[in-house]
């Protein structure tokens, strides 16, 4: 853990670029058809409580990350298993982050460029913003925090001038009634974005404010899906339920219809600039948590001396972990949430609570350290 | 501090020097492809006519270029889109480059046989955009549409496109229509798409020389011509004048166009002009009977008035608004009678029944086309408001003596 102090406003544009980051780009929940938007909505509700969740247990354990108060809870050895395997998780979600970055930018726009320079590029950046720490970090994310709103009004006012929004595409609502609403709620939506805020737990230690945290991070995430939802509904209004089905990047689509006075046309480079932004910070805050998390489960002292050599790791495995984008997706979209999210995101966080909800009722009053 | 100044030297000076030079495009090195045409061949192939853009002499305007054509048309045979375009670089000595295509032009004769097996290459390329507008050469082939110069827009692709939006604004017989609604159309089983038809009216063997450019009527020169229904992917009709305006009018895509009726006894006597329009589809089920209302309400102007009528009495208005109104109405009726009695649905009202009713479109969905449009009750209630009478109140015929 290092020596470092953030405050709330910086909490709440690490944890909105975060959570907006490479989400907005791609599909969430278009399983349920023109109901996606609830579906965004309804995993913002619950992924409300599971942060309240993991703020709960930060609040237990003051001045400690997640690897840390897992040993406390657990005791040494079942915790420090629980640290690694949090670490191991943070680890492999940035390299699926980062896999989608390079196959993004591959497909629309880099085709002739190997995958490796792309993602070494990327990770380059990624490491040394790690090894600056975490208040470079969320000064960096102020900055651009701003730019992308801009980006985002400026977007949204040129799709409604250029006429393309049709409200007529988002009906029927409720067409299958409201199971398929809640089937993708729960498989999807509620892990991804909003369950991904358990990356948190490994940053919310350094808040100068801590008890103000709780509402800041409330209202961040409300924020960011909101955003997201709203994304979601201009994007079917626009191309259509099909279209958004068949289409990995439906934003790009969206943007490229964007056609206003003859001139403002061919505006991809909005969602290029959104793209690379959102993902450097998802990217950056997963990478960190699992650098810090390691520094602190192998005791190291100087999290930067990680950051280089893990760096390496991170691209590779973003090389290996799929042959094709196909497969890539298909394990992100069957596979993760399963076997995943829903054990570090729900189960794990849950079980931890319970077990420290008892351990500090018994010891009363006494504070822990 | 000494030590850091080099280090942000040599990533500044690497900025600039090694960004993007993996993928580099020669301004020089690339053939700008304006339009796209389609057609099939004789022995099943198909020939792509590529329209690339001769820069040189397109900016110069008259002082400098204007020496030698606009455009270059290049043809390709083979099998698929794809290698149609890869075998066109065995005749370009350039790059084809798609991304500034702004036209698909398909052959009559192909989009009759159908169309289904191009559009996908069409919309999976990320250098070809899904905004770029498609007609059918209709009485022809894309490669003499697309060989026929213009005079006014010099790049005919252009002229084409100007053409069909201006057409959709002013009269409502043309709907600008790209390649992504076209798709969309497809894939509803509650709407079928259209596209434009565009003819060649004169000689095309001299259209696609420098003769045409140099006379004030031009030999050949290119019109829109119609609006195609399309279903399965194949051409099927062709439909122009008023029952071309229906459709413009149940998108909602007309913005103005003109009306006569006839008054005392006298044929298109008054014209009426359409400035504001906007029509409104109710799907509703009638004793279980799926029916449609359609509203359009418009707002406009008397344009031309050929014989004594006084139209600053608000009396005479109020009856032309109802003739206007019946005469709209039974234009529409005419024009949703003929796709009904062809059977394509190129309104949508089966998309507005799925909006509404989405249970019972699981049923209707399957012969939409056949059964439910088909049988569709139709009612159409026309709103007409006439709001002036441009610069004369009374036409110059009432105040003739000899009248």
């Amino acid at each position: 853990m290092e020596n470092a102090k953030l405050t709330l406003y910086q909490l709440f544009v690490l944890i909105l670029l975060f959570e907006t980051g490479s989400s907005i780009v791609i599909t969430l929940g278009i399983d349920a058809n023109q109901d996606a938007w609830m579906t965004i909505l309804l995993g913002l509700a619950l992924g409300l409580i599971l942060f309240l969740v993991y703020y709960q247990l930060s609040s237990y354990y003051p001045n400690k990350i997640l690897t840390q108060y897992a040993k406390n809870i657990a005791g040494p050895f079942l915790g420090s298993i629980i640290g690694y395997l949090y670490v191991i998780y943070f680890m492999y979600l940035a390299a699926r982050v980062l896999r989608d970055f390079g196959e993004l930018l591959l497909t629309f726009a880099y085709s002739e460029t190997p995958l490796i320079i792309i993602n070494a590029i990327m990770v380059l950046t990624i490491v040394y913003g790690v090894s600056k720490g975490i208040e470079v970090m969320a000064r960096t994310g102020e900055l651009f925090f701003i730019f992308l709103y801009l980006l985002a009004i400026v977007g949204f006012f040129l799709i409604l001038f250029a006429g393309l929004i049709d409200i007529n595409n988002l009906k029927p609502m409720f067409a299958n009634g409201i199971e398929p609403i809640i089937k993708v709620t729960l498989k999807q939506t509620m892990y991804v974005p909003f369950g991904e805020v358990i990356v948190f737990s490994m940053i919310l230690p350094y808040l100068n404010h801590f008890k103000k945290g709780r509402k800041i991070g409330l209202y961040a995430i409300s924020l960011s899906g909101i955003n997201l939802a709203l994304t979601t509904v201009i994007n079917v209004a626009v191309l259509g339920v099909d279209v958004n089905k068949r289409s990995p990047f439906p934003l790009l689509s969206t943007i490229q219809l964007i056609k206003v006075a003859e001139f403002l046309e061919r505006l991809d480079v909005f969602f290029m600039l959104a793209l690379i932004m959102g993902c450097f910070f998802k990217i950056s805050i997963y990478f960190y948590a699992s650098v810090v998390g390691i520094s602190d489960l192998l005791k190291v002292k100087e999290h930067k001396k990680l950051a280089f050599p893990l760096g390496i790791i991170l691209i590779l495995v973003s090389m290996m972990i799929a042959t094709s984008y196909p497969e890539h997706i298909k394990e992100g979209l069957n596979f993760v949430p399963l076997y995943l999210h829903l054990p570090m995101q729900v189960i794990l966080p849950l079980f931890l609570l319970v077990v420290s909800f008892f351990r500090n009722r018994k010891k009363g009053t006494k504070a822990d350290k | 501090m000494k030590t850091k100044y080099p280090l942000l030297i040599i990533c500044i000076i690497s900025t600039v020097l090694i960004s993007g030079c993996w993928g580099k495009k020669e301004l020089t090195d690339i053939a700008f492809i304006i339009a796209v045409g389609l057609d099939k061949a004789e022995d099943g192939d198909y020939i792509a006519s590529f329209q690339i853009v001769n820069p040189g002499n397109v900016a110069g305007s008259a002082q400098s270029g204007g020496q030698g054509l606009p455009v270059a048309v290049y043809k390709t045979k083979g099998k698929d889109l794809v290698s149609l375009a890869k075998l066109g670089s065995k005749r370009v000595s350039r790059r084809l480059y798609f991304a500034h295509t702004n036209l698909v032009v398909i052959g009559e004769e192909l989009a009759k046989e159908g169309m289904l097996d191009l559009f996908d290459a069409l919309e999976r390329d990320k250098e070809f955009r899904i905004t770029t507008s498609i007609v059918i050469a209709r009485n022809g082939t894309a490669e003499d549409l697309l060989k026929i110069l213009t005079p006014i827009d010099k790049i005919p692709a252009n002229k084409i496109i100007k053409t069909i939006l201006f057409t959709e604004k002013t009269i409502g017989e043309n709907i600008d229509v790209n390649v992504n609604d076209v798709i969309t159309g497809f894939v509803s089983p509650g709407r079928e798409p259209v596209i434009n038809g565009f003819s060649i009216y004169g000689d095309k063997n001299i259209g696609g020389t420098m003769t045409n450019l140099s006379s004030t009527e031009p030999s050949a020169y290119l019109g829109a011509n119609g609006l195609g229904y399309i279903k399965n992917g194949k051409l099927v009709d062709w439909v122009t004048g008023d029952n071309a305006k229906t459709v413009g009018f149940i998108q909602n895509k007309t913005r103005s166009t003109s009306v006569q009726i006839p008054w005392k006894g006298k044929e298109n006597a008054i014209v009426y002009s359409i400035q504001n329009q906007h029509t409104d589809s109710k799907p509703s089920l009638q004793n279980g009977k799926p029916s449609i209302t359609v509203n359009i309400q418009s707002e406009g102007i008397i344009a031309q008035a050929d014989l004594p009528i006084d139209l600053t009495d608000p009396l005479v208005l109020n009856k032309l608004n109802q003739q206007l109104e019946t005469a709209i109405e039974e234009k529409v009726l005419q024009g949703i009678k003929r796709a009904q009695k062809d059977r394509y649905d190129v309104f949508g009202f089966g998309e507005m029944f799925y909006r509404k009713y989405p249970r019972m479109w699981n049923d209707m969905k399957k012969n939409w086309n056949d059964a439910g449009f088909k049988n569709l009750q139709i009612k159409v209630k026309a709103k007409v408001y006439i709001r002036r009478s441009e610069l004369r109140n009374k036409p110059f015929l009432s105040n003739m003596d000899n009248n």
